[in-house]
């Protein structure tokens, strides 16, 4: 009977070769390849991005997605790949980009935030996202959601983030969303949420009484979910990770 | 080798008197500059009988009866591409050195037109019909061929330098300084030149005495560079209806591209720059006519990367129409594909994965389609101190510099997030310091923040800025927090959030 069975699969596998190869057979999951995030805390507890599939990196205002951000697109710029940012709000400032080391010459940018006669910001970026991840090429792909409304952005739906992946899973690109809220549920294959800590302000010339500078600003990552772990574990609820960041004029 | 070179003497006058022969007769002056200093450039033998001067003013000119004529560069170029189409009848290897002189490499032409002499008396007669009397030399190396038709009239074939003897050293072109060396020397002619002794010529005039010395022996010191022929391929139709809908039309693009392409590829070329013109359909023009001029619809395409796909440069019209549409329906086509080489790239193994150019011109296409043409591509910083100084420059991740930031030693810094445009905010007070901030229907104590940093500038122009800025971190009502970048504007003293810190 199981050689039957055995041999009725090989037909089938057979016949559907040219169109899905494979077709009955179970693929051994491998671990993605990650990109680092370029923040040494981070690295060190092995927080990294996957390469073909989707990252949601949540928080809320001042709580330090955008310093992630750059920090990872200048770890891809670095080594000669190019990035592209979909950028809805039209938020990303280029000097910050510049301090924080990126080679703006291999990074596309896509301003979606000018007013279009049909469609919203929101719909001009997923679709210029969907656009850019098709092409191929690119080494990261980052839709910024970060400042639309939570009630929106809770719009877009399910399939949309379902065709993202789908995409994306075939290329070499991490496709990462930046937004206040995870909004792909289980098309995302890591969560990492991020949380805004007390910063450090120092009086300038080293008297209490002095005008002070923001020198530092703290800030907490969380892997919410994880599932680039070959082995199915369960990222630990309580393991967040804290991280400073010193500001460009205090060196 | 062989080559014959075309000399115009006169250029500006002889190609007024080409395209208008009926001054030929008079007393003519021409005349460049910017009004009112408006110079005698050149004159015919009639008006420097008369006094006309090179250098004389207008008014000097017409003051002896020479009649002033404004020197027109379009005029000179239409005869210089006459000289060049002539050139190009006889060989396809042409180099343009300029405007009065061409070369032409003529080895091997025996069997089509005859003798070097035969072949530089036929570009003679060849250009008289044009109205252009000139002088061809003709020798073994283009420089020779260069100076016999600057020295000699009509058709001189340098089979020896010797010939050369009595020419002038002066149309070797030697700096002033080599000039008046060899006139106190008594150098005035080529023989005299070339008779020197080399070393002792190196030693006081320098690796220049030496070129020129080269060029009064008959040698060869600038290679021939012929110049590419620039191909056009040419393509239209008319259609028995006008066509208003985009698809429809594709149909007609994907026919004459198809055309094109197919030609291209005949001819181991491409394409990177094709230009469209519509006749569009007067009777339907919302009810009234337009006006000739507008009745015609033109653009441009320009690529990147040399191409032969017609559905790459198909989709790239689709585009561009879809973006700027004409404004009426559509009656004859017209396609115009400016031919270059195929560009070929070697791609590297080891090399970082980068977007195909073809797919990345496609793509930024498609996304200033959806976004508009200055919100796509790569940020250019400007040279300024202004806030938000920055314009969108073309994604040109090849071109892009190679140098990086050093990654030793390097820190992540905290960014800012702006908000475009700036939100409009209230700021409490109390001697610069700013106790509470307002913004977006949020209410929030200011917990911490830096003394105010004062920015001005280009006040020199319309951009003109001015402004008192702080770092502040706010303690929203609703319990949320955040740190901003809140300014004044001086000049409007109204309160900004720029971005916030994130």
């Amino acid at each position: 009977m199981s050689s039957a069975a055995s041999l009725l699969r090989t037909q089938i596998e057979a016949s559907l070769a040219n169109r899905i190869p494979g077709a009955l057979t179970m693929r051994p999951m491998t671990a993605p390849e990650t990109i680092p995030i370029g923040i040494g805390e981070l690295d060190q507890q092995s927080v990294a991005i996957p390469r073909g599939c989707l990252t949601e990196v949540c928080g809320s205002s001042s709580s330090g997605r955008t310093t992630l951000l750059l920090s990872l697109i200048r770890e891809v710029t670095q080594k000669g790949e190019c990035c592209a940012l979909v950028d809805t709000s039209s938020a990303f400032d280029p000097h910050s980009a510049l301090a924080n080391g990126v080679h703006l010459g291999r990074l596309l940018c896509v301003r979606c935030a000018a007013p279009h006669p049909k469609l919203n910001p929101i719909e001009k970026a997923l679709r210029a996202s969907y656009c850019i991840i098709s092409a191929g090429g690119f080494g990261l792909v980052v839709l910024d959601l970060a400042d639309i409304e939570t009630y929106r952005a809770q719009r877009i739906p399910l399939a949309t983030w379902y065709r993202f992946q789908r995409a994306v899973e075939s290329t070499s690109a991490a496709f990462v969303v930046m937004e206040k809220q995870p909004f792909a549920k289980s098309c995302a294959s890591l969560v990492i949420t991020l949380e805004t800590q007390y910063s450090k302000w120092a009086p300038t010339l080293g008297q209490p009484q002095n005008p002070k500078l923001l020198t530092e600003a703290g800030f907490t990552a969380r892997v919410s979910r994880s599932r680039i772990d070959v082995s199915r574990r369960k990222p630990a609820s309580n393991s967040s990770t804290e991280f400073w960041v010193a500001t460009s004029w205090a060196g | 080798m062989l080559f014959a070179s075309i000399f115009i003497p006169d250029f500006s006058l002889q190609a007024l008197f080409a395209k208008r022969p009926e001054l030929q007769a008079k007393s003519v002056a021409l005349i460049d500059g910017t009004p009112p200093l408006l110079k005698v450039v050149a004159a015919n033998d009639t008006a420097m009988k008369a006094g006309v001067a090179v250098g004389l003013l207008k008014a000097q000119a017409e003051a002896v009866g020479a009649e002033p004529i404004l020197r027109s560069p379009d005029l000179e170029d239409s005869v210089h591409t006459v000289a060049l189409t002539c050139a190009r009848q006889f060989s396809p290897r042409v180099q343009d050195k300029c405007a009065d002189l061409i070369i032409v490499d003529i080895d091997g032409l025996n069997s089509l037109f005859g003798t070097p002499e035969e072949i530089a008396n036929k570009i003679c007669s060849w250009l008289k019909q044009e109205r252009l009397s000139v002088n061809v030399g003709v020798a073994g190396n283009p420089d020779t061929a260069s100076i016999a038709a600057r020295g000699f009239q009509g058709v001189t074939v340098i089979a020896q330098a010797k010939q050369m003897g009595n020419v002038s050293v002066t149309l070797l072109g030697p700096s002033e300084q080599a000039l008046e060396t060899l006139s106190l020397w008594g150098i005035t002619t080529l023989g005299k030149l070339a008779a020197l002794d080399a070393k002792a010529l190196s030693q006081r005039l320098g690796p220049s005495g030496l070129v020129l010395q080269k060029l009064a022996r008959g040698q060869q010191v600038n290679p021939f560079v012929p110049d590419e022929e620039q191909l056009e391929f040419h393509e239209k139709t008319e259609l028995e209806y006008s066509v208003d809908l985009l698809d429809s039309l594709s149909f007609v693009l994907a026919s004459l591209l198809e055309r094109i392409c197919a030609r291209l590829e005949e001819y181991a070329l491409a394409t990177n720059e094709i230009d469209y013109e519509f006749t569009l359909d007067p009777p339907r023009v919302a009810g009234k006519n337009l006006p000739e001029d507008q009745l015609l619809y033109r653009r441009t395409l320009k690529l990147s990367n040399p191409t032969t796909d017609r559905k790459r440069l198909l989709r790239h019209i689709q585009l561009d129409l879809q973006a700027h549409p004409p404004a009426a329906p559509i009656m004859a086509v017209s396609l115009r594909a400016h031919a270059i080489r195929p560009r070929h790239t070697q791609l590297g193994l080891f090399a970082p994965q980068s977007p195909d150019p073809d797919k990345l011109e496609l793509i930024t296409a498609r996304l200033a389609n959806l976004v508009g043409e200055d919100q796509v591509g790569s940020f250019e910083l400007l040279d300024t101190h202004r806030p938000r100084a920055f314009v969108m420059a073309k994604f040109e991740p090849d071109k892009a510099s190679d140098q990086v930031p050093p990654s030793r030693g390097w820190s992540p810094k905290v960014a800012l997030r702006l908000f475009e445009p700036a939100k409009q905010a209230t700021i409490r007070l109390r001697s610069d310091i700013p106790l509470q901030l307002t913004f977006d229907g949020k209410r929030g104590e200011v917990i911490e923040h830096s003394s105010p940093w004062l920015s001005s500038g280009e006040w020199w122009n319309e951009m003109v800025y001015s402004r008192k800025e702080w770092d502040v971190e706010v303690q929203f009502n609703d319990g949320t927090r955040g740190k901003f970048l809140i300014f004044v504007d001086l000049q409007t003293n109204q309160s900004f959030v720029d971005g916030s810190y994130d």
